[in-house]
Order: C-alpha cells, then sequence, then structure tokens
C-alpha cells in the first residue's frame, strides 16, 4: 500500500478531528475506566469479603460469581447487560452508557476481589496469629495488621487493572459509547482514512498506558524495597 | 511460691487430616513453673503450646486457664489470650510498624491503655532487652535476635500471667541464639511462669522447673531436670536424649 | 452494630454508584446515544439500531451532537419513517453484528443499517420491502474492487481461480462470491474500511464491494479501482430489519417506503449523504478549511 500519504492524513485527522480523539475518545474511555475500577474496588471488596467468610453457602455464590465472570468474555457480558438486563429489569432506567458502564464495573469486582484476595492471603499467617495472640480480635487483626501489609501487595496489582480497564473500556465502541476505539470507528467509517485513525487511537492509548504502567513498576519497586524484611 | 493451678488440659486431641498430632495430653502449669517442652520434630510439642492459647483448636479434651474453660462456646478468647504472651519461631513482629508501634499498639487498642502509658512502658521494656536505641527503627532494619527481642517484649507489654515461647532460637543464627536466651532466663527468674518449646537442652535443663518429654502425641515422661536427662525411665526418651547431647 | 455499620455502607456505596453513573452518563450521553433507556421502546418512540460507521449509508457527523449526529442514506430514511408514524426518533448505535441482537432482544423497534436481502434473515425477522437510493442502475451493482495497477483485470467468473477476494462477513458480497466466484479463494474481512486496508496492503488482490461503496472508495483513493467484474443480481436493495411477527410494523414500513418512493425521496437523501461523506472525508480536506468543516 502507498504510505506516502499516511503523515499528511494523520496530519489532517488530528487538524479536523482532534476533539473527537480527545474531548471525547480520551475524556470518555478514562470515565469508564475511572468508574469501572473505583466501583470495581469498592464490590472486589466486599466480594473478596464474602469470599473469606466462613459461611460455606455465601462462598459458594461468590466462587461462581467470580468463575462466571472471569470464565466468559469481557464482550459478552457487555451483550448481557445491554440488551438482557434491561429486560429483566425494566424499573432500573439506565442509559446504554450507564448498563456498559455498569458491566465494566461487576467485570472489575472480580478481578479486583481475586487481586485484593490473594494480596491478603500472600501475607504471613504469623502476622495474624501474632496479632491474635496479643488479644487482638480477628477484626483488628486484619484491619492493623494484615491489611497494611496486604495494600503492599494489592496497589500495585489494582494499577495494572486500571491499565487492562482502559484496554477493555475499548469494547465500549461495540455500541459507540464514545470511548477512544468510538472515536476510531466514526473517524474511519466518515473519511475512509481507517489506519490513519488507527495510528493516531493506537498512539493515544499508548500515551496513556505507558506513563501509567512506569508509575506501576516504580510503586512495585517501592514498595518491594520497603517491605524487605 | 503459689502453686495454683494456671493452665490445665484434659486429654487433648488433634490430628491435620488423618495424622494424628496429639492423642490425649492431660497437664498442668501451675503458676511461677517454669515449664520446658522437648522431643522429636512432629512429637506434636508445637502443637501442644499452640492450643494452649487456642492458635490450634483441639477436637477432643478441655483447656482451662485460670480456671476458666476456654475451649467452650461461648468464650471470648481474646480476653484470655491478654494474659498468654507467645513467642514464635520466626518471630512474627509486625513489618509495617516502628519497634516502638510494635509493642504499644496492642496495650493501646486492647487494654486501652493511653499512648503515653503504652510508650513509657515500651521504653522501660526496650531499655530491659538492650533496644532502647533501636525505639524508631522499622523492623527491617533488625537482626533475627534483636527482632525474637522485640518479639519477647511486644508479648510482656500485655503484662501477661504466663509466657508460650514455641522454639524462640530455632530460627535465629548461632551467634544471636545467646542473646535470647540470656533474655528468657532473666525473665524466668523475675517469676514469671513460663512454657518454653526447646531443643536447647541445655537451656531446659538450667532454668526449668519440670521438663516434659513429647513424643508421638502424647507427654511419654515429665519430671524435674535432673530426672529426665540424668535418669530418664521411657526408652523413647533415652533415645531422644542419646541423639541430642 | 457491626452488621448496621456493614449495610449502610454498602448502602451508601450503591447510592453513590448510582449517582455517579447517573452523574456520568448524563454526560457522555452526547456522543452516545442519547436515549432515556436501552429498555423495551415506549410509545411515542421509534428505536432504530445502525451501525453508523459506513459512509454514506450510515455514518457520523462528528461536528454535531446527540441524535442528529447520526447521517447518511439510511439515517434520512429513518428520520422519514419515525415521522410518518408520529413517532421521536431515537437512534442506538452498535456494531452491525449487534443490530440484529437488539432486533431480536426486542431492545430497539428496527434495525436500519444497509442491510441486504438474505434467506436467513428473512427466516428469523421480518424484513421490509427492498428499498434503493434511487433508479440509478449503479446503485444496484455489485462489483469488485482491486488496486489501480490490475484494473480492468478481471472480468470473467475464470479470471478469479486461485485469486485471492475479500468480502465482508455474513453480508450479500460474501455469498455473491460464494455463488458466482467458486473457485476464488474467499477471503472473510470484519468491517470494509478495515478490508480496503488489507486489500491496499496486499492481504487479497480483489475485494467484493457494493457499487455505491466502491465509488466513495475510488473517490477518496486513487489507487482503488474497478476489477472490471459485476455479480449477477436480481435486485440488490436493502432491507429494514423487524422482530419477527412484527407484521403490523412491517406493513406500516412498506407502506412507508412506498411512499417515499412515490415521492422520489430516496434520490435526493442519497445525494445529500455523499455529499456529506466526501466533505468529512479528511484528505479533501484543506487545512484553511478547517474552522469551516468543523462549523
Amino acid at each position: 500500500m502507498d504510505f506516502s500519504l499516511i503523515g499528511a492524513n494523520i496530519a489532517k485527522l488530528l487538524q479536523q478531528y482532534w476533539q473527537v480523539f480527545l474531548l471525547e475518545g480520551v475524556v470518555n474511555t478514562l470515565k469508564l475506566t475511572v468508574i469501572a475500577v473505583f466501583f470495581g474496588v469498592v464490590l472486589g471488596t466486599f466480594v473478596a469479603m464474602c469470599k473469606m467468610c466462613r459461611f460455606k453457602l455465601a462462598r459458594f455464590f461468590i466462587t461462581v460469581y467470580i468463575e462466571a465472570i472471569r470464565g466468559t468474555p469481557i464482550l459478552l457480558q457487555l451483550y448481557i447487560f445491554y440488551f438482557v438486563l434491561p429486560q429483566l429489569l425494566p424499573v432500573l432506567k439506565l442509559s446504554p452508557f450507564m448498563w456498559v458502564a455498569l458491566a465494566l464495573c461487576i467485570n472489575s469486582s472480580a478481578y479486583v476481589s481475586e487481586i485484593i484476595r490473594a494480596g491478603i492471603q500472600a501475607v504471613d499467617i504469623g502476622q495474624t496469629e501474632a496479632a491474635r495472640s496479643l488479644g487482638m480480635s480477628g477484626r483488628q487483626a486484619m484491619a492493623r495488621i494484615v491489611l497494611p501489609q496486604a495494600v503492599r501487595n494489592i496497589l500495585p496489582a489494582l494499577g495494572n487493572e486500571f491499565i487492562m480497564m482502559l484496554k477493555e473500556t475499548s469494547l465500549a465502541s461495540t455500541f459507540f459509547l464514545g470511548d477512544l476505539m468510538t472515536s476510531y470507528l466514526l473517524v474511519g467509517g466518515a473519511t475512509y482514512l481507517r489506519f490513519e485513525a488507527l495510528i493516531i487511537v493506537g498512539a493515544i492509548y499508548l500515551l496513556l498506558t505507558y506513563p501509567l504502567s512506569r508509575v506501576v513498576n516504580a510503586f512495585e519497586r517501592k514498595m518491594a524495597k520497603d517491605g524487605a524484611d | 511460691m503459689a502453686q495454683t493451678e494456671l493452665i490445665k488440659t484434659v486429654d487433648l486431641y488433634k490430628s491435620f487430616g488423618r495424622l494424628g498430632v496429639l492423642k490425649g495430653v492431660s497437664e498442668t502449669i501451675r503458676t511461677g513453673e517454669v515449664v520446658s517442652v522437648i522431643g522429636p520434630s512432629g512429637g506434636g510439642k508445637s502443637t501442644f503450646l499452640r492450643c494452649l492459647n487456642l492458635l490450634e483448636t483441639p477436637e477432643k479434651g478441655q483447656i482451662f486457664f485460670e480456671g476458666a474453660e476456654i475451649t467452650g462456646k461461648k468464650v471470648d478468647i481474646d480476653r484470655h489470650r491478654q494474659k498468654m504472651g507467645m513467642v514464635f519461631q520466626h518471630f512474627n513482629v509486625f513489618p509495617h510498624l516502628s519497634v516502638r508501634k510494635n509493642i504499644t499498639l496492642a496495650p493501646m487498642l486492647v487494654k486501652g491503655a493511653s499512648e503515653a502509658e503504652a510508650n513509657a512502658r515500651a521504653d522501660e521494656l526496650l531499655e530491659r532487652v538492650g533496644l532502647a536505641d533501636k525505639a524508631e527503627a522499622m523492623p527491617g532494619k533488625l537482626s533475627g535476635g534483636q527482632k525474637q527481642r522485640l518479639a519477647i517484649v511486644r508479648a510482656l507489654a500485655m503484662e501477661p500471667d504466663v509466657m508460650l515461647f514455641d522454639e524462640p532460637t530455632s530460627a535465629l543464627d548461632p551467634e544471636m541464639v545467646g542473646e535470647v536466651l540470656e533474655v528468657i532466663k532473666g525473665l524466668v527468674k523475675s517469676g514469671m511462669t513460663s512454657v518454653i518449646v526447646t531443643h536447647e537442652m541445655g537451656f531446659a535443663r538450667e532454668v526449668s522447673d519440670r521438663v516434659l518429654f513429647m513424643a508421638d502425641g502424647i507427654i511419654a515422661e515429665s519430671g524435674t531436670p535432673d530426672e529426665v536427662f540424668n535418669h530418664p525411665q521411657n526408652p523413647r526418651l533415652q533415645d531422644f536424649l542419646a541423639k541430642v547431647l | 452494630m457491626m452488621k448496621m455499620k456493614k449495610a449502610a455502607a454498602l448502602a451508601l456505596c450503591l447510592a453513590l454508584f448510582t449517582l455517579l453513573l447517573a452523574g456520568c452518563g448524563g454526560a457522555a450521553g452526547q456522543s452516545g446515544s442519547q436515549t432515556g433507556s436501552s429498555g423495551q421502546p415506549a410509545e411515542d418512540v421509534l428505536t432504530v439500531a445502525t451501525s453508523p460507521d459506513f459512509a454514506p449509508t450510515a455514518f457520523v457527523d462528528t461536528s454535531k451532537e446527540g441524535q442528529e449526529q447520526y447521517v447518511g442514506f439510511d439515517m434520512a430514511l429513518a428520520r422519514y419513517i419515525a415521522e410518518q408514524m408520529g413517532k421521536t426518533l431515537v437512534i442506538q448505535p452498535m456494531s452491525f453484528d449487534a443490530c440484529t441482537t437488539a432486533v431480536s432482544m426486542g431492545t430497539v423497534d428496527m434495525a436500519i443499517s444497509g442491510f441486504a436481502w438474505r434467506e436467513d434473515r428473512a427466516e428469523n425477522f421480518n424484513l421490509s420491502n427492498e428499498y434503493s437510493p434511487s433508479d440509478d442502475p449503479n446503485l444496484d451493482r455489485q462489483v469488485i474492487i482491486t488496486l489501480k495497477a490490475k484494473e480492468g483485470q478481471f472480468t470473467a467468473a475464470a479470471d478469479f481461480a486461485g485469486v485471492k477476494v475479500g468480502a465482508q462477513t455474513a453480508s450479500l458480497q460474501e455469498s455473491l462470491c460464494r455463488e458466482q466466484l467458486p473457485d476464488c479463494e474467499l477471503t472473510i474481512i470484519g468491517d470494509l474500511g478495515t478490508g480496503l486496508l488489507q486489500l491496499k496492503n496486499g492481504d487479497f488482490e480483489c475485494m467484493a464491494v457494493s457499487y455505491p461503496q466502491a465509488e466513495v472508495f475510488m473517490a477518496n483513493d486513487p489507487d482503488i479501482a474497478l476489477a472490471g467484474f459485476d455479480f449477477a443480481v436480481e435486485d440488490s436493495g436493502t432491507v429494514v430489519v423487524m422482530r419477527k411477527g412484527a407484521d403490523e410494523l412491517t406493513a406500516q414500513v412498506n407502506e412507508i417506503l412506498a411512499k417515499a418512493a412515490d415521492e422520489g425521496l430516496m434520490g435526493g437523501w442519497y445525494a445529500e449523504a455523499v455529499e456529506l461523506a466526501k466533505s468529512a472525508t479528511a484528505s479533501e480536506v484543506v487545512f484553511d478549511e478547517e474552522g469551516n468543516e468543523a462549523g
């Protein structure tokens, strides 16, 4: 193919459509990601607690929940949330954006709950035993001894989850929800300069994820250094 | 010396999977007593010790602490544990807290001590074990011996009625064993009731009022250090001593 | 006590969650669809699924916002249908595959997105009568495009023996290739824009498209040319896809289609859509005109 025009075409696309890529694409992608990860963490903490609680039935349902979400493609989940749930729950008057955001939150919660659980379980059991032997309750031991140490394991993994989710929000473009990938579809679809639009969108994704992953890496190293015993 | 019963176990059974670890252990620890528990690995020493403050739950049998049964259903075990200090083989100091916070956290959190009270007590204890200059350090900067001394005073800060030592020197480099044993020695001399699971035979002989020999999930022999080390009756004990001494 | 605290915290989180979603949903509506809900369509609203990613049939004019931004021939038709039915039109944009799912799930009333009549489609959905932009015979043509260097080199079915030909998945062109070019090496592509890239990349030599599509490609890209082969087609208009059994609606849509054809509206819509598509194409935009374009 002819590559000579690509540079000029990209410049033209940026000139004409920069607000579609940046103001809509980037903003909506970040919005979806922040919503998904924030509520993924809130919900995921709750899910992780249930997964580690002593009630067998609760543990069973939570395991099913986690496995079902982690074992099915996120696109399939978006379809379910977009097409099926609005029919099952007609009282919930949510916009398509909200349904998709909800699906991403639920998806994120399953992954985050496993991150939290793994982070907590990676803390030496001896720490809990020492705390309990001093007369602390299980709750106190968890809050004052285990969780502060688990955070070291959890935070970097959450950073990675954020990066993963930032990329997965591209699936929202299935329903043209204005994320970066939607920008590609819209601009590419209107202009037929799909390759150029792809390059632009790809570069923006990289510009978003690369600094983030550097931050996560630096944080990981700092945590490892501080935690060295 | 008061000789009231402090801890009493009646016919304790505990197994991990199909492996029976305790097979009917009945023993009484009296106030002021220093009891060492020796025996081969896998004989149930540590499990027995960990049952005393219910870090392990026995499947059968009863445990009484200060006259109250703690194996019952509606027991507030946290309250009893405050009175039983425990020192672990792997120290289990809290790496995210400073040396001082390691000591003051439980008294403040569990007993409601004021920060000033807890700090004063911590300084006094750190002084006693030669760690006064490390009060603000993080545990990661301490040597193994220093960590174990910290773990001991952390337990002492709760002002327990009994100290449980679970192989306190087994994870230490040889040159650090002495400093930890010195601290324990000083403690038992001050009259602290202690149960010490240990492989240090010389130490057990020196500090103990009584020595228990555990093998195959039972207390196979018990007596004064002189009886156990110089006149062993049980052939397993004889065999064991022949190997370790 | 603890339990109550926990329950309260959870309730608070859920409340916050809904609030935040509502806030963001509202703000983001400009780029997505502005429907109140993706649930069952309301009485006075006509919801139409479309995949607005190919000009000139259905695409987005990014200088506009909300429902206004969906433009193209099919969108003009959708507006006309809604107007004739006395309903408010709500376009729900989604990928081509999702459009039919939306119809069968009842999420939307109909899908208008350049759907060709196909037998399996007719079995699973109610399809309207076929419509096409005008009487221009070119509009019904199904052709093969190739790179300029090979223009006119493929004129008979036999010329395609062993030649790689790209066609969009589940499209009319795909079935045409299977029927009429049995000796070609059929390569399935996801969307036409990507297909065009693949063609230029040499992944395949030829690509089967509708003639209007080929026209847009050729207008925007001097490398693209007609291969010289026309598929034999009877009537290649497109259809409105509705839920199986929605006979009343189908009859109503057919009536409206007939009316639009009688009034000669479709040609105008089409011309307008092509003009819009051309102006949207950045390669034709001169830098200085950027301000005007964005306006």
